[in-house]
């Protein structure tokens, strides 16, 4: 361990700003401190992921007891609030999860897990608190700009969580919201024909892609503009890499979306047929629709962003992983040129790939080929990517910290996560597959085992620098155990199921198939305990979080992991204006263990010794 | 930061005599422009109105993005912009253009084909 | 600390933060545009023979407000050069006539356009029964010369007759009262009436009414259909469609469908409205912006002038990319 750097006072850095006498309202509600707007944005994202996954849990309990109501005081309880979700049994008992309740319980939580979930935590809440602290900026380029996205995001979840209180229940037709389904859902005498689930679906998408984009904007605008003097491209931060080609995949894939958003909207509102082909009929009836539309047009729309999407997950989890990989090996990124190259290569091909969620729709095989060659250059750079991450594994001296636990736990299971796709990605096996298990059990390795808990990685490594204190080892280590076994238990039956044929939508588990699926079909009682027990093991992070602000460890110094990038030479925890001292930068992102050190890292602000050159090594050729 | 010395009350201080000529120079450059843009629309509909159908949308298209082109490159600067923003603007273009490949994926797809073929 | 680069540009990139960022978010409406254009072009291509209408739209009124466009957006550049000579008076007169011009641009296409389109009525007759509408259609005609055939008849609605269940009635006279509508004949006592409407809503409040069945349009024509094998409508009429005295009945049975040129009326009028009304509320935005930055932003020349025009120069860039859609809309509509 090396010699302890002092701990500023918090106080200090407010005296270089000019608005320390903000009342509490402008200072921790509409604030434009990008760190506040930061730990916003991670609290309701972490709020939303637990509401995703208790969702998650309901549908769980529908499977491995199918018409069995929610037990205990639960069932009646939802049941009362929730009239469009629930009903009563076939004995009368209140609070068993009704088929149209299954669909609503799947949309939303796609939708809240991929939206109001993960992007907000990984892009907005680590982006905002961690990238401008790392490049040296004494703010985000917009601070107004930035307050702005928090709120516009803020209504997109009120709108979003309004649609489960009207008449109707919320959206039923998949987070895909694929017409002509989510066009001809939720309308009739019995609800609004404003205010129902998919209308306010859509205005929330509408207004959750607006924050996107004012966020994405901002993030740029930083990267590109407010890097500390000396940092150059080469000395970014990994992490900071990651989050600027995800604010470009934002930036650029979005608005399709929200103008198939908006196309949508006008199908609902006002009956144009955008997506509604001619001749559409419903329930045997020709509907009134002047027809002409394809409800193709809103898959292409709708998968130009979502593919996109998919790296717009797992960029800053890789980013977090790397950040976090180069701290607790103690040595550099192996191959930061080619990983910063990767990156690039898999956000661009992101753009050409996303035909491939349709192979269904009888495209026709020249246009499926160009897609499945597409999809199978990009797992290119992402294994690419992962190689470099395990490769930095070696030889190093290893922390096994709980940050680190979870880093190092996300290669194999976003490795298994990526691996699982490839069948996916060849026309002819997709056909057997698609919509079966395996495909829900491929995505979510990527993004739950994957990128929450790259997520859980970055909560506990920028925690002390957020809090002054130390998340409990314990409680982590705990936390990490039960997460990766129960994790592992719920999704990898799933494989096993997928190729047996269990399809993702059946809403009584495959019941009514079982003379197919009988060998598989225990799999739902193993895959649900694991659910709950998985929901449980969560409990110990979230009192883990909420004691460390009052009980956890004080640190011991402003850079408690003895880490090298631009964050750990603020106080702790940063004032308003971040740093306490013009920063310069001399050195790339990883210096580690440098021979001839005098400690085992050398922060990226540290001046070169006189008798040195004054040019840092890269970081690549470091070893 | 070239903050203003003067008082809130009083104007800011004038600029130089050569950058004001230079800035007028400029100003006759828009209104040209202004103008070349509204007879470009002319032509656009004397093109579109004329030309026989075949070639009308090729026609009055190539007309338009000619257009569109003057707009982007001298009044919005374009043409004198910066590295970092030409870098950004060619990947959204090539992006642009994916998006419109979309249009040949229609014409492919079968299911559309079928209900078009019974209308 | 005092974020840098908000008004002298980085050295390295050679740009201030705002000017980076308003290409950043033109670089987003170019592809939030573009999914609208892709999504006109994958309609138009997916579009049946003759179900794509070409000439709807008023042509000299279009190339009107293209022109007023394009006379603001260098009104919006003169008025960023006068902020660089210093020359307040000379930048609100500028930047004010901008404003007047993109008022009435708006004015133009919402009181004039959208409301003329609220107004005109269609109906696409179903195919088995375009014989016995080809003295309006003129399909017969237009097959022997290899034209694309006309699905739609169209011109102003002035009656509709209706059959209405016998419990039905006090409701659809409540409705007839409300609306202020006045029924021209009324036969099998009071089973089957005629309404004159006054607008086109009129009849789609009928057609929501519970028990009344709608079955024939009045309908007054636009000249084409009057005389439909003249060569001189082969091509798309590109000026504003005439009406003629010429009264027609069309059997509600007949058709595919009837509606207002609202947007569901054709994949056409959708596309048509969700750009245009899209574009309207950019243009909508930039004008509340030139009133802020002309009337409430005078502090902010006197601290720094060069910040003033900066802002100038980034929402200028705003309005050029308006009228830059609106050049490509106005031909993709208008014209082709």
């Amino acid at each position: 361990m090396a010699t302890a750097a002092t701990t500023h006072s918090p106080d200090h850095g407010h005296g270089h700003d000019d608005h320390h006498d903000l009342g509490f309202w402008q200072k921790y509600v509409f604030s434009q401190d990008h760190k506040v707007i930061g730990i916003q944005y991670g609290i309701t994202g972490l709020a939303f992921l637990f509401l995703g996954f208790c969702l998650m849990m309901l549908m769980r309990w529908q499977l491995a007891h199918p018409g069995l109501p929610v037990p205990s005081f639960l069932g009646p309880m939802l049941q009362k609030v929730f009239p469009a979700i629930f009903a009563n049994d076939q004995n009368g008992h209140p609070g068993m999860l009704t088929a149209d309740g299954y669909n609503i319980l799947g949309a939303m939580h796609g939708t809240i897990m991929v939206f109001f979930g993960v992007v907000p935590v990984a892009v907005a809440a680590f982006g905002n608190y961690v990238m401008p602290l790392q490049v040296g900026a004494p703010d985000m380029a917009f601070p107004k700009l930035n307050m702005a996205s928090y709120w516009t995001f803020f209504v997109s979840c009120v709108i979003m969580l309004s649609s489960f209180f009207v008449a109707g229940g919320p959206a039923k037709s998949g987070w895909t919201s694929y017409p002509p389904l989510s066009v001809i859902s939720d309308s009739g005498p019995n609800v609004h024909p404003f205010f129902n689930g998919q209308t306010i679906w859509l205005l929330g998408m509408v207004f959750n892609i607006t924050g996107s984009l004012l966020g994405s904007i901002n993030t740029i605008a930083t990267c590109i503009q407010l890097r500390a003097p000396g940092m150059t491209w080469m000395r970014l931060p990994f992490f900071c890499w990651t989050q600027l080609v995800t604010a470009f995949l934002l930036l650029l894939a979005f608005p399709p979306l929200e103008a198939a958003g908006f196309m949508q909207l006008m199908d609902r509102a006002f009956g144009t047929s955008f997506f509604i082909p001619t001749g559409l009929m419903v329930g045997g009836h020709l509907t009134h629709w002047s027809g002409g539309g394809s409800p193709l047009l809103w898959q292409h729309l709708f998968w130009f962003l979502a593919h996109p999407e998919v790296y717009v997950l797992i960029l800053p989890a890789i980013g977090i992983v790397g950040e976090v990989i180069a701290n607790n090996t103690r040595k550099p990124l192996y191959g930061y040129k080619a990983m910063v190259g990767a990156i690039f290569v898999l956000g661009f091909l992101s753009f050409v790939v996303w035909a491939h969620h349709m192979y269904m729709t009888g495209m026709g095989a020249k246009v499926s080929s160009f897609f499945q060659t597409t999809t199978v250059m990009i797992s290119i750079p992402s294994v690419i990517l992962v190689t470099a991450l395990l490769l930095s594994l070696w030889g190093g001296a290893i922390r096994f910290t709980v940050p680190m636990l979870f880093a190092t736990t996300f290669l194999p299971m976003f490795g298994i996560g990526g691996l699982t796709g490839i069948p996916l990605a060849f026309n002819s096996t997709d056909l057997y597959l698609h919509d079966t298990y395996y495909v829900i059990g491929h995505f979510h390795y990527v993004v739950a085992p994957g990128t929450i808990f790259a997520l859980f990685a970055g909560v506990y490594y920028w925690y002390p620098k957020a809090c002054g204190r130390m998340m409990n080892d314990t409680l982590g280590k705990l936390h990490f155990w039960f997460s990766i076994v129960f994790i592992n238990g719920i999704f990898f039956p799933m494989f096993i199921q997928g190729i047996a044929g269990v399809h993702r939508r059946w809403y009584d588990g495959g019941v009514s198939y079982e003379q197919i699926i009988k060998p598989v079909l225990h799999w739902n009682n193993f895959m649900s305990a694991s659910a709950f027990l998985l929901g449980a093991t969560q409990l110990i992070f979230i009192f883990n979080f909420f004691y460390s602000i009052f009980r956890g460890r004080k640190v011991p110094n402003d850079n408690p992991w003895d880490a090298t990038t631009l964050e750990w030479d603020t106080p702790t925890p940063p004032g308003h204006g971040n740093f306490t001292k013009p920063i310069t930068v001399y050195r790339g992102p990883y210096e580690y263990s440098v021979p001839g050190a005098d400690k085992d890292f050398t922060p990226q602000s540290e001046p070169p010794k006189s008798d040195k050159p004054a040019a840092a090594p890269t970081p690549a050729l470091a070893h | 930061m070239s903050e203003s010395k003067h008082s809130e009350s009083s104007e800011p201080a004038p600029v130089s005599e050569q950058q004001v000529r230079e800035v007028e120079k400029h100003m006759k450059k828009y209104v040209l422009i202004g103008g070349v843009q509204a007879i470009m629309v002319l032509i656009a509909v004397t093109v579109a109105v004329n030309v026989s159908a075949s070639l009308q949308v090729l026609a009055t298209l190539l007309v338009t993005c000619v257009n569109g082109l003057v707009i982007a490159l001298i009044l919005m600067h374009l043409k004198e912009e910066k590295q970092t923003i030409w870098k950004f603007l060619i990947f959204t273009a090539i992006f642009f253009f994916i998006l419109f490949f979309l249009t040949y994926l229609a014409r492919t797809d079968v299911i559309t084909q079928t209900l078009h073929n019974h209308h | 600390m005092e974020i840098p680069h908000t008004v002298t540009p980085r050295p390295d990139t050679g740009l201030y933060n705002a000017k980076l960022a308003i290409w950043l978010f033109l670089a987003s409406e170019v592809m939030l545009f573009g999914g609208l254009f892709s999504a006109y072009a994958f309609l138009r291509m997916g579009a049946d023979d003759g179900y794509w209408p070409h000439g709807l739209l008023d042509v000299p009124v279009g190339t009107l407000n293209t022109i007023l466009l394009i006379i603001s957006s260098v009104c919006v550049v003169l008025a960023w050069a006068s902020l660089k000579m210093r020359r307040w008076k000379q930048y609100q007169a500028f930047l004010g006539a901008a404003v007047v011009l993109g008022t009435v641009f708006l004015v133009i296409k919402l009181s004039y356009e959208w409301n003329d389109k609220f107004h005109h009525f269609g109906t696409f007759i179903k195919k088995d029964k375009w014989a016995e509408y080809d003295k309006y259609l003129g399909n017969d005609y237009l097959a022997k010369k290899g034209l694309a055939p006309r699905p739609e008849i169209t011109g102003h609605l002035h009656e509709v007759e209706v059959e209405v269940a016998p419990e039905n009635k006090a409701q659809l006279d409540a409705l007839i009262q409300k609306r202020g509508l006045e029924i021209s004949k009324s036969e099998e006592g009071g089973k089957t009436l005629s309404i004159k409407v006054k607008a086109p809503s009129d009849a789609e409040a009928l057609r929501n009414e519970p028990g009344v069945k709608i079955e024939a349009f009045e309908m007054a024509l636009d000249e084409i259909y009057t005389d439909p094998t003249n060569p001189k409508y082969d091509r798309p009429g590109f000026w504003k469609r005439h009406l003629s005295e010429q009264v027609a009945t069309i059997h509600a049975d007949d058709l595919d469908s009837w509606s207002a040129f609202v947007p569901k009326h054709s994949s056409f009028l959708a596309i048509y409205y969700a750009i245009t009304g899209l574009h309207g509320l950019h243009i909508l935005g930039g004008l509340v912006m030139f009133i802020y930055f002309l009337f409430f932003d005078r502090a902010l020349y006197l601290r720094n002038p060069e910040h003033m025009a900066n802002r100038i120069e980034v929402v200028g860039l705003y309005w050029h990319f308006v009228d830059l859609v609106w050049i490509f809309v106005f031909p993709v509509f208008y014209l082709l």
